[in-house]
């Protein structure tokens, strides 16, 4: 009894994100299919989204996986998947890759943390903004796009993701109790631009450790674009998901959400018209290469979902995360149809072996 | 009066238990170590100073160490404070400093700073970590054989233990001085608990003479000052092992602890407990009989200027117990702790009598 309790306590943040995720599903879905969904292992949304009414549950990775076990594997190196200052701080001896943190804002005071930028107060990020037009905050916990705030310098005043306001208003906003850090604004390269240039395109790679050969491999590429208005590449709020490969490096079809929350296939985005399929990302292999030189270089974490910027003449990476590799990742098919993948997962007792 | 047992307000009380089991939830651990510890100390000392002890928020080791009877609790950083406030301190990054391998991690990108590591070993397998490429428990032979000494030491857990020094030697290989064959040296390797195969730092001359089986730190608290928004050094001692304690400078199994002076790095007498607990002072190592007083660190200075520009780029880091080890060309930071032990520093005079110190620990709500 009580180590079930224990058990649930160190799963509460787990919990409440699921409970949250739930609960934010706009999309209506009946009771009795509801039901199904949870006794599946899947929320709501999941359900409808990879439209599991015709497609077979088994092979696809479940929220319940996702929220409660995925976590593990990382076992307490998670930790630096879940804090963003803390990645930063393991990742930062990749200067090439990971952009520069300026800055951490902790009860309501400013820390430096770069040697190139020295920020020590909320007027210095401010300054910062108006050298470098734009600058993104991030809360240190917490998870999906909703924590990530884009700051734009426009001529004196200051956007916060696109809603302006007065100067002394972002700087009583910056000068947060919550703990944000202020780091660089990554610009993509002009094909994601094209296709939607309000929000930073980002692909999600989930790289993972074959069991056999005991190197990383890359299970699935998918890039995400914003949609909807919106500045973030989230899938649920109107973006796109289009897969990447497995074979070139060419944007295959995307996948959106429609109002009623099924997916629906498109070739072209919905807002701008720019295409989609058959678009090639610039330096793909070098892209791949260097982010499965960096699961190679951090082998105590053997699943990272990695958020990848494609740059003009690079990568770079925004985070990484410990639980990823539900929805969008799986639209275009199930994770767990890969026999490596399903390999992984068996071995580390995520999912019952088949043997 | 009017009663009001309105909804609000059973929601803040339930709130308010909700917050006091999950402290007490979260200091569980911290409980468990100050009863461990308590319970640990096996010296003969009377019940009634026990209970004196307790009472004043001592530990009855450190309550004899830092001679309380004699001295007064006044000024003294009680292990109350100690295990249920200061480990709170770093906040989440605690785990940086309670992981040695994250703490590797992050501290790594400092060229030359910390020894390196080579593997993480876990229960099945062998992670490489650097470019040397170590895969399997033969590949850490190997490098042994290329090195000559290796030092394993496990990613969680403090205090010294389980730390080994693997030596390769005439005959096989010696875990900790005593020699085995390498079939046995790889089964010692497959435990448990998940451990780093890491460089093995050799100490500078004159910790070396002190006492030569032993890696002998130097153990600097460090603090963040917030009207200097900078780090300061809090105060330093220098540990010295003995036969007793094998490679590591534990003071409660036999070894030293002399205080060094923050401006000229000169080592005071070295302390060391009586078979009763109580402190005595040595102006020489008891075992080599080398001269521990009036012995000057080697550049001290740069030492000490050299850590503090390394913690200064830490600022969620306020409170770090550093293990600095001086090498013959400047120093090698061992680990930092998140619940620094404080008796040994206490034991030189209480940590509260500086004005700054003080400070910290009050505006942190550790001194109330």
């Amino acid at each position: 009894m009580l180590s079930q309790v224990r058990s649930i306590y160190r799963k509460r943040r787990n919990l409440k994100w699921m409970y949250i995720e739930e609960r934010r599903n706009p999309h209506p879905l009946a009771w009795r299919k509801r039901i199904r969904a949870w006794r599946m292992g899947f929320l709501s949304g999941s359900y409808l989204y990879l439209d599991l009414d015709h497609h077979d549950p088994s092979d696809y990775i479940n929220d319940r996986m996702r929220f409660l076990r995925l976590s593990a594997l990382n076992g307490p190196y998670a930790e630096i998947l879940h804090n963003k200052l803390l990645f930063g701080e393991v990742f930062r001896r990749h200067p090439d890759v990971v952009p520069e943190t300026y800055a951490l804002v902790r009860q309501k005071r400013v820390w430096p943390m770069s040697d190139v930028e020295r920020v020590s107060s909320v007027d210095g990020i401010l300054d910062l903004l108006s050298r470098k037009g734009k600058l993104v905050i991030k809360k240190t916990r917490g998870f999906g796009g909703s924590d990530c705030t884009i700051l734009e310098d426009r001529g004196g005043d200051v956007a916060f993701s696109g809603r302006v306001v007065s100067r002394d208003e972002a700087r009583e906003r910056l000068g947060s109790r919550r703990e944000l850090i202020v780091s660089e604004y990554v610009q993509q390269a002009s094909y994601a631009r094209e296709i939607y240039p309000a929000s930073a395109n980002s692909v999600r790679m989930l790289t993972m450790v074959d069991d056999e050969t005991e190197e990383p491999f890359l299970a699935r590429a998918v890039h995400r674009f914003g949609g909807g208005g919106k500045m973030v590449d989230n899938v649920s709020q109107g973006g796109v998901a289009a897969i990447i490969g497995p074979d070139d490096d060419r944007l295959g079809i995307g996948v959106q959400i429609d109002e009623a929350g099924h997916p629906r296939n498109i070739e072209c985005h919905p807002d701008t018209g720019a295409r989609i399929t058959g678009v090639q990302i610039p330096h793909w292999q070098q892209v791949v290469d260097r982010v499965l030189e960096l699961a190679r270089e951090h082998p105590y974490m053997p699943y990272i979902g990695w958020d990848v910027i494609v740059t003009e003449d690079g990568l770079r990476i925004l985070e990484g995360n410990s639980n990823s590799g539900v929805l969008f990742t799986q639209f275009h098919g199930p994770l767990l149809a890969d026999p490596r993948v399903r390999r992984f997962f068996e071995r580390r007792g995520i999912i019952p072996s088949a043997s | 009066m009017v009663l009001d047992f309105g909804q609000p307000k059973l929601y803040f009380y339930a709130m308010r238990m909700a917050t006091r089991a999950r402290d007490l939830y979260r200091k569980r651990q911290y409980v468990k170590w100050l009863i461990h510890d308590e319970r640990s100390n096996r010296r003969p000392i009377p019940r009634a100073e026990r209970l004196r002890a307790w009472k004043l928020g001592f530990l009855s080791q450190t309550y004899r160490m830092c001679q309380i009877e004699r001295y007064g609790p006044k000024d003294y950083v009680t292990d109350r404070m100690r295990y249920l406030r200061t480990p709170f301190l770093n906040g989440a990054y605690a785990l940086v400093l309670d992981d040695k391998l994250i703490f590797n991690e992050v501290f790594r990108r400092h060229s030359a700073l910390l020894p390196e590591a080579y593997a993480l070993l876990r229960r099945k397998s062998v992670v490489p970590l650097n470019e040397d490429r170590v895969g399997s428990l033969e590949d850490v032979l190997g490098l042994l054989e290329k090195k000559g000494r290796l030092v394993i030491k496990p990613t969680t857990g403090g205090g010294g233990g389980h730390i080994a020094v693997l030596e390769r030697r005439d005959g096989g290989v010696a875990w900790n001085g005593e020699v085995s064959p390498p079939a046995r040296i790889l089964e010692r390797m497959k435990g448990h608990r998940e451990r780093l195969v890491m460089e093995f730092v050799q100490q500078a001359q004159y910790a070396h003479e002190i006492n030569s089986g032993s890696a002998n730190t130097i153990r600097v608290l460090c603090l963040w000052d917030d009207e200097a928004d900078a780090p300061f050094v809090a105060r330093a001692v220098h540990r010295f092992g003995s036969p007793a304690t094998g490679p590591v400078d534990n003071i409660t199994q036999g070894g030293l602890d002399a205080l060094v002076d923050l401006d000229t790095g000169r080592l005071g007498p070295g302390a060391r407990m009586t078979p009763d607990g109580r402190p005595e002072f040595h102006e020489h190592h008891p075992d080599s009989g080398a001269r521990i007083e009036g012995v000057v660190v080697p550049h001290w200075k740069e030492t000490l200027s050299g850590l503090l520009e390394v913690a200064a780029q830490y600022p969620y880091l306020p409170y770090v117990g550093w293990d600095v080890l001086v090498t013959e060309d400047g120093f090698r930071l061992l680990e930092g702790n998140n619940m620094s032990g404080l008796w040994m520093f206490q034991v030189h005079g209480p940590l509260l009598a500086d004005p700054r110190v003080r400070r910290f620990f009050e505006k942190r709500k550790v001194v109330r």
